[in-house]
Formats: C-alpha cells, sequence, structure tokens
C-alpha cells in the first residue's frame, strides 16, 4: 500500500511505530457490535487527523482520507478485531464457485446510502466500473487488475472501447458476481478496502461535488462539507441499518507538523495517534491511555540482488545476523519492535521466530561471511535524507557491521523525492532502508507485490520461478485459511533467502483524555474504529 | 517578475522525483491511468511548452490545480485571510512595540531603562522565530492554558500567540533603528530650535522629532508588513494556521509545480503592491520625497 515512507518523510503526526505490549485490538468480537453499558451513547469528541487529498475512495490512498471512510462507509468484509480474518459487513454472503474464478456476492436488503438511495449490487459494479476505467485517472484503479475485462478499459494506447468490466454482472438488486482472470483465494480480504466500496448515484451525477462532502453507506456522515485544512465533520446517519456507533458527533480536525501534540497537552483535542517523536513523553506523561499496537507496517533492508557482489544468500544472512535490531529499537527506533518474520504480526498466518537470522549472532555471521567468500571494498547502507531519527539508527547498523564483520561501511542519505527512483528503479548501490504497509489484511499482500516476478514493489530484484509457483497454488486454494500454510511455505523461503533482510515491525499508538473510552484501534487496519469511541457521559 | 517565475518553474521542474508515483504511494498505476493523470497536468511536454501553457493560464487569472485537482486559486483564496490576519496582528504588535520601544529608549537615553531596552532587543533579535513560537505555546497555551495553541477554530483568539511570534522580533528590529534613527534627529538644529522657542519637551518629541523620524521607520513597516503579507512557514506549522505559509511547505513536499510557483508568484504580488503602497505613504508623509 501506501509507503511507509512517506509518514516518515514529513515527520508529521501519524507516523507511527511502537512496541506491541498487548495483541490484536482490545476490542473481541467483530466490529460494531461491542455491547455498551446504558448511558454511552450520545455526545461529541474529536480525533486529531490530516487533510486528505480525495474523498473519493477510489481515489483515495492515504491514511487521513482513509480514517474518514472508516466512518462513513461499510464495505462488503470488515475484519475480525483478533485474528484480521474477513467477516460479511455489508454482504450477506461471499460464495466462489468451485473453480475458483467467479464469486457471487450477495448484499443486505434494505441498507441506504446517505441522501436515501438504496444500496444494490448495481452500487458497487458501477462504482468498481468507474474507478477500473483507466481514463478516470482514478489511483486505486489497479485493484482491479485481476477481474476479467480489465485490460480493455486500461489500453496502453488509445481509449477503451467500453467503460464496463466485463468479469462483472449485475444478477438481481441484491446479487453481483465476479469473474476473476485466474483463482485468488484472498479475493474476500480485498473486499474490506477502499477501492471496493459502492457509490450512490449522486456521485456519477457530479463527482466533484461528492467530493466535498461524500455520501457513504456507513454509520456517520458527514456534517456539512469538507473544511480544507480545518475539519471534517461527522455526525451520525439516523437510518443506518448496521449496528450504530456511540458517540452521535465526531470532530477530525486537521493538523500539519507536529502542532497536533501541543492541542492535545492543551486539552484541545480528544484523541490523537502518537508520532514517534512524541512517544517518549506520551509514555511517561501519559501512561494510563496510551495505547500501543502492533501496525501493518513491516520494514525491511532491500539488498539489491540484481548487484553481482549481492548475489550470494549467505552473505546477505551474515549482514542480518550481525545486526541488534533489539539494541537499536530500545535505544533509538523505540517505535519499532525487531522484525522476526517477513509478515506483519496482525496479519493470519504471522509466526514468531519464524527467521532464524534475524537474531544477533555475531560468530555465526562471521562464519557465514567467510563461508560465502568474505566482502570487499566499501559497503553503501542507502536511507532516506533529513529524518535525524533514523540516521541514527542507520549509523548504529553500520558500526554493528563494522564490528562484527569487519567491513568497511558508508552511510548514503538519499533525498526523499529521488528514492523510489533508485528503489524500483533497480539503481541501490548497496543494502537500503524501505518499508511496505499492507494494501488488504493478507499473508499474501506481504509476499507477492514484495518478491512475486511481477510484483508492484519488488525492489530487490528477487526472481524465483519456485516463489512464484508457490503463490500461484496460494491463490488457487478453496479457502483462505487453506492457503495459508503455502503461502507460509513462501514466506520460508524468503526467510532462507534473504533478498530483503528484515528489520522491524512499527507501531500504531493513541492517546486520549479522560473524555473518552473505548478507544481501539481497527483490528489490523491502522486506524481507529471511530464508531466504538464512547465518550464519557457525566454521572446523574 | 517574469525571471522570477522561469526560474522558480524551473527549480521545481527540475527537482528530481515523480509526483505522480508518490501521489500513488508509489504503487504501480496502469498506463491509461498515468496518461490521463500526465495529460491533466501537461506533464508530457516539454519543459517549454508547459512553461509557456502556465504563462498563458496565469494572464487569465488561472493558476492551475494541485495534484489533487484543487484549483491553486481556491486555495489561495481561502488561505489569504489567514495569513493576513496573522500579517495585520504581528504588524500591530511590530508598530505599537516598536515605536514604544524606539521612542522610550531614545528619549530615556543612556538610563537604566535604555539599558534594559537594548539588552532586551539584542535578545529577542537573536532568538529564532521558532523558538519563541514554542516557547509561547508552552506557556501560554499548554502549561496556563489561556489561549488556543492550534488552528483557527478559537477565532481572534487563535491569532494572539502567533502575533506575539512574529511581532515580537520584528518589534525589536525596529525598536533598535528607531532609537538609533530618532536619537539622531534629536539633535538637529531645528529641534535646539524648537526648545529654546519653549515647545514643551513632549510637543518637540511627540510632533517634530518624531515627524522627521518617521520615512525611514515608514519604510522599515513597508518591508515588514510585505513580508509577513507572503506568509510565514514557521509560524503557521508551529500554530497549525491554514495561510498561505502551510501551503508552500506543502507544495514543495508533494513535488507540485504549478502549485509551488502559483504560491510564489502569489506573494511576489503581494510584496511588490505592499511595498509600493507604503512608498506612496512615505510621499504622504514627507513631500520631499516625491520630488526625489
Amino acid at each position: 500500500m501506501k509507503r511507509v515512507t512517506a509518514w516518515v518523510a514529513t515527520a508529521v503526526a501519524v507516523a507511527m511505530v511502537t512496541v506491541a505490549c498487548s495483541s490484536g485490538g482490545g476490542g473481541g468480537g467483530s466490529a460494531g457490535s461491542t455491547s455498551a453499558p446504558p448511558g454511552a451513547q450520545g455526545g461529541t469528541y474529536s480525533f486529531a487527523n490530516g487533510e486528505p487529498t480525495s474523498l473519493i475512495p477510489q481515489n483515495n490512498y492515504e491514511a487521513y482520507g482513509s480514517q474518514v471512510f472508516e466512518a462513513i462507509f461499510t464495505r462488503l468484509m470488515t475484519y475480525d478485531f483478533k485474528t484480521g480474518a474477513p467477516v460479511p459487513a455489508q454482504a450477506e454472503s461471499v460464495t466462489p464457485s468451485s473453480d475458483g474464478l467467479t464469486y457471487t456476492i450477495k448484499i443486505k436488503d434494505g441498507w441506504t446510502f446517505h441522501n436515501g438511495e438504496p444500496v444494490t449490487a448495481q452500487s458497487y459494479v458501477d462504482a468498481w466500473n468507474f474507478a477500473a476505467y483507466g481514463p478516470n485517472g482514478y489511483i486505486l484503479n489497479f485493484f482491479f487488475d485481476k477481474v476479467v475485462g480489465y485490460d480493455a478499459l486500461n489500453p496502453s494506447k488509445g481509449k477503451p472501447s467500453t467503460k464496463e468490466l466485463s468479469g462483472l454482472k449485475v444478477v438481481d438488486p441484491t446479487t453481483f458476481t465476479v469473474t476473476l482472470t485466474a483463482p485468488f483465494s484472498q479475493f474476500p480480504a480485498q473486499l474490506g478496502f477502499d477501492a471496493f466500496d459502492p457509490l450512490p448515484k449522486a456521485f456519477f451525477d457530479n463527482p466533484d461535488a461528492f467530493n466535498e462532502k461524500p455520501i457513504g453507506d456507513g454509520p456517520y456522515m458527514m456534517d456539512g462539507a469538507w473544511k480544507h485544512d480545518e475539519t471534517i465533520n461527522l455526525t451520525r446517519y439516523p437510518d443506518y441499518a448496521g449496528t450504530p456507533g456511540f458517540a452521535d458527533n465526531i470532530k477530525l480536525p486537521m493538523y500539519t507538523g507536529d502542532s497536533y501534540w501541543a492541542d492535545f497537552q492543551a486539552g484541545n483535542v480528544d484523541i490523537t495517534t502518537v508520532g514517534s517523536s512524541n512517544l517518549a513523553e506520551a509514555r511517561t506523561n501519559y501512561a494510563d491511555s496510551l495505547n500501543e499496537q502492533p501496525s501493518s507496517s513491516f520494514f525491511f533492508l532491500g539488498i539489491p540482488t540484481y548487484d553481482p557482489r549481492f548475489q550470494n544468500k549467505e552473505l546477505r544472512q551474515a549482514l542480518s545476523m550481525a545486526i541488534d535490531r533489539q539494541a537499536i529499537m530500545t535505544a533509538i527506533l523505540i517505535n519499532e519492535d525487531p522484525a522476526d518474520d517477513a509478515i506483519s504480526p496482525v496479519i493470519q498466518g504471522y509466526r514468531a521466530g519464524a527467521c532464524q537470522y534475524c537474531t544477533l549472532d555475531a560468530a555465526g555471521a562471521k562464519q557465514k561471511l567467510a563461508d560465502a567468500g568474505g566482502w570487499t571494498g566499501t559497503l553503501t547502507l542507502n536511507y532516506i535524507a533529513d529524518d535525524p531519527v533514523l540516521e541514527q539508527a542507520m549509523e548504529a547498523v553500520a558500526n554493528q557491521w563494522k564490528a562484527n564483520l569487519g567491513i568497511d561501511v558508508k552511510l548514503n542519505p538519499i533525498g526523499a523525492n529521488q528514492y523510489y527512483g533508485f528503489s524500483l528503479g533497480h539503481k541501490m548501490t548497496g543494502p537500503w532502508w524501505d518499508g511496505w504497509v499492507m494494501d488488504y489484511p493478507s499473508i499474501q499482500d506481504y509476499l507477492t507485490p514484495l518478491y512475486g516476478k511481477n510484483g508492484g514493489y519488488n525492489v530487490s530484484g528477487y526472481d524465483n520461478p519456485a516463489f512464484d509457483d508457490l503463490m500461484t497454488q496460494g491463490d488457487a486454494a478453496a479457502t483462505m485459511d487453506a492457503s495459508i500454510p503455502t503461502y507460509q511455505q513462501g514466506d520460508d523461503m524468503i526467510l532462507e533467502d534473504m533478498p530483503v533482510i528484515p528489520w522491524g515491525f512499527g507501531g500504531f499508538n493513541s492517546v486520549n483524555q479522560p473524555t473518552v473510552t473505548n478507544v481501539l484501534k481497527d483490528g489490523p487496519l491502522d486506524q481507529l474504529a471511530l464508531e466504538l469511541v464512547q465518550v464519557v457521559q457525566p454521572s446523574s | 517578475m517574469l525571471g522570477t517565475i522561469l526560474l522558480v518553474f524551473g527549480m521545481v521542474f527540475l527537482a528530481p522525483g515523480d509526483p505522480i508515483s508518490r501521489l500513488a504511494g508509489n504503487k504501480p498505476l496502469s498506463p491509461s491511468t498515468i496518461a490521463t493523470i500526465k495529460e491533466r497536468y501537461h506533464l508530457d511536454q516539454p519543459f517549454v511548452i508547459q512553461f509557456f501553457d502556465y504563462l498563458k493560464a496565469i494572464s487569465h487569472g488561472d493558476f492551475g490545480a494541485t495534484f489533487t485537482g484543487r484549483d491553486v486559486s481556491d486555495i489561495v483564496k481561502e488561505r489569504f485571510p489567514v495569513t493576513v490576519k496573522l500579517a495585520l496582528g504581528a504588524f500591530a504588535i511590530d508598530v505599537v512595540m516598536g515605536l514604544a520601544l524606539s521612542i522610550i529608549a531614545a528619549v530615556k537615553r543612556r538610563t537604566w531603562i535604555d539599558s534594559s531596552i537594548l539588552v532586551y532587543t539584542l535578545f529577542m533579535i537573536t532568538i529564532p522565530t521558532l523558538v519563541i513560537g514554542f516557547v509561547l505555546q508552552y506557556v501560554f497555551g499548554i502549561k496556563l492554558g489561556w489561549l488556543p495553541v492550534a488552528g483557527i477554530q478559537g477565532g481572534w483568539q487563535s491569532y494572539i500567540l502567533p502575533s506575539l511570534t512574529l511581532g515580537l522580533g520584528f518589534a525589536a528590529s525596529l525598536g533598535r533603528l528607531g532609537r538609533s534613527d530618532i536619537l539622531d534627529n534629536m539633535s538637529g538644529e531645528h529641534i535646539r530650535a524648537a526648545h529654546a522657542r519653549g515647545l514643551s519637551r513632549r510637543r518637540v518629541v511627540g510632533h517634530h522629532v518624531l515627524k522627521n523620524s518617521l520615512v525611514p521607520i515608514v519604510t522599515i513597516f513597508g518591508l515588514d508588513i510585505a513580508y509577513l503579507m507572503g506568509g510565514a512557514v514557521i509560524t503557521e506549522t508551529i500554530f497549525n494556521l491554514p495561510g498561505l505559509g502551510q501551503s508552500l511547505i506543502i507544495a514543495v513536499r508533494t513535488g507540485n509545480g504549478p502549485y509551488v510557483v502559483g504560491l510564489v508568484m502569489i506573494s511576489t504580488i503581494i510584496f511588490v503592491f505592499t511595498n509600493l503602497f507604503v512608498d506612496l505613504l512615505c510621499a504622504r508623509i514627507d513631500p520631499r520625497i516625491s520630488y526625489e
């Protein structure tokens, strides 16, 4: 999904990284079904957010917009708080055919958009067609590339001859089918992502107006239009067909820079996430409300396997074994936990300790390096410039390599604007710091995009047909549960071949004033469950 | 002006990094989608064509759009009032405090009052705006809770701390310059003549000295207000004020060429016009100037 570095590079509020204390979100059960003690309904609270790039779900790929959509849309699937597995939300059922190619999606009847229009199968199909249509220029267009007919809507030259994906068919007002080009067992997990939101007819009449005041089908609706750079205010949607939220009104004021923290300390905003620069202070001063959870971010040191010097896997393993991740994270990157798998802990299929080369073993590392034939010359460690905390951490890594492996290491900060040109363009001259945030909670989303031959983020240049085969096998599994052991084999392959060195898992932390309770992370997603927050009512 | 536009446009254009991929979180976009976005923002054209397209557009008042589709002119219309309010607030402090410091220091020269003012102004000039801002925010906003610390939700009160942050520094500079200016004037022959004629000290200073001192002081005021109108980047960021300064940071950070150029252009225009206005004002105060 969105590059973690976008957050880090801007050093802005919502950058997250912390040590996980408890596992999963504390809410138990699936989102929205926590039963409340009487009196917990009602009230208004505020949550520090930032200015979104767009309020059209299919055209937004950042956290501030997603947080708004979390409250104003209910999509086909949501994710279980404890396991991260997809569960039907607005959908009644999502059933694959026996060959795994066609999904029959039945939606719940009687749901309405905030403007009173009914939510129908057509609402989904029309929205997905619009996003998949190349000339609309929507950012989440590529999410539909597995649906039959996608290529016709995205020709490399000229205009498409049709505006509809041939793989989408409306059967009746509450049923539609989706036909994929190949079986994809993780498809139900994708359906909980913003790209697959339904849209009312009002959107198609005027997308620009919709962007200023989106109309969703969720428990909250827009209270007035988007006040750019100031706030987005939400209010309860009275005709919501699902479990209503607790609070009546939610304010989402926008902050840039560190001012969100000043406002929180002054008591002017009820809830905020905590960036790594304020985490230490939060742990001391706001310990009772601080909620530290693992986020979906997976940090790693990429290795340029396209560079002949790095093509020996024992060299890569040696580099991984020579680092003391825990020490660096205790002292410097306090919002991270050492990575012991290439999969985030919030994902089904994560195994603690799966990576056997991810703990410090200086003697072992030296031995591996010798077995690999040693290293001559200078090793260049690359990272994003203008981030003093990251720089300290990278200096520590360089020192550890020097001390534990006896090699010469040079640090090379690269400007954020050029960074992805180097990594995606396979031009890195040595290991580099990088990160991945998931698009949807699935073990597959941490594997195929990063290490698959045509993976959208294959920055290391890893090319292994055996791995691609495992991915295809996993994709063809009958159910998501059945697919996990196969994908885990792929994970094992990566942990052995080490095209990237697993570095850390990030954290998602929130603090709140005593004016609210039940502030929970939205399951595996890196956002708050706004509908679950309860405003503390004065006891009468 | 044209040179400025060319320079800024060129710098942003040449700055490395692809804004489209950043917008997409560095994820793959279909060729169709990329083609659409490029066409929409003229990113597929060579530099010269993009530049002339831009010139043509701004002559119609169309300053282009950000890469998320908002018109730069709309954004400026929204943000400019915030910057103006901050500028006026800071300017008020600049004028009132600056003049007060200058006059008191000059009149009470070589007393302990004068010395303390000199020390104070030196202190305030040296401390960076950043530090003043954070300290004020912490003391008055967080610890004492008297004033809002972020955003503009608190109405006119939201502008008090930011205005002080900016204004105190300006006032300190002005205080020192004004003081030497006034002292120079106080020793002029016409002043001794006025004293000799028996005019009260207050009238001498308030009327004769001050009037002559005003020209350089007003010139400085002019520069100050012109600078303030362009948007104070640091102060707006600390206090989360959605003004032009904050938008410049956002524009640069997202690598949005037309946005950056639009903002710089507008700031330049404001600066030039404000300066012009001040020059005219100076001419009214001191008729000698209009004959030069």
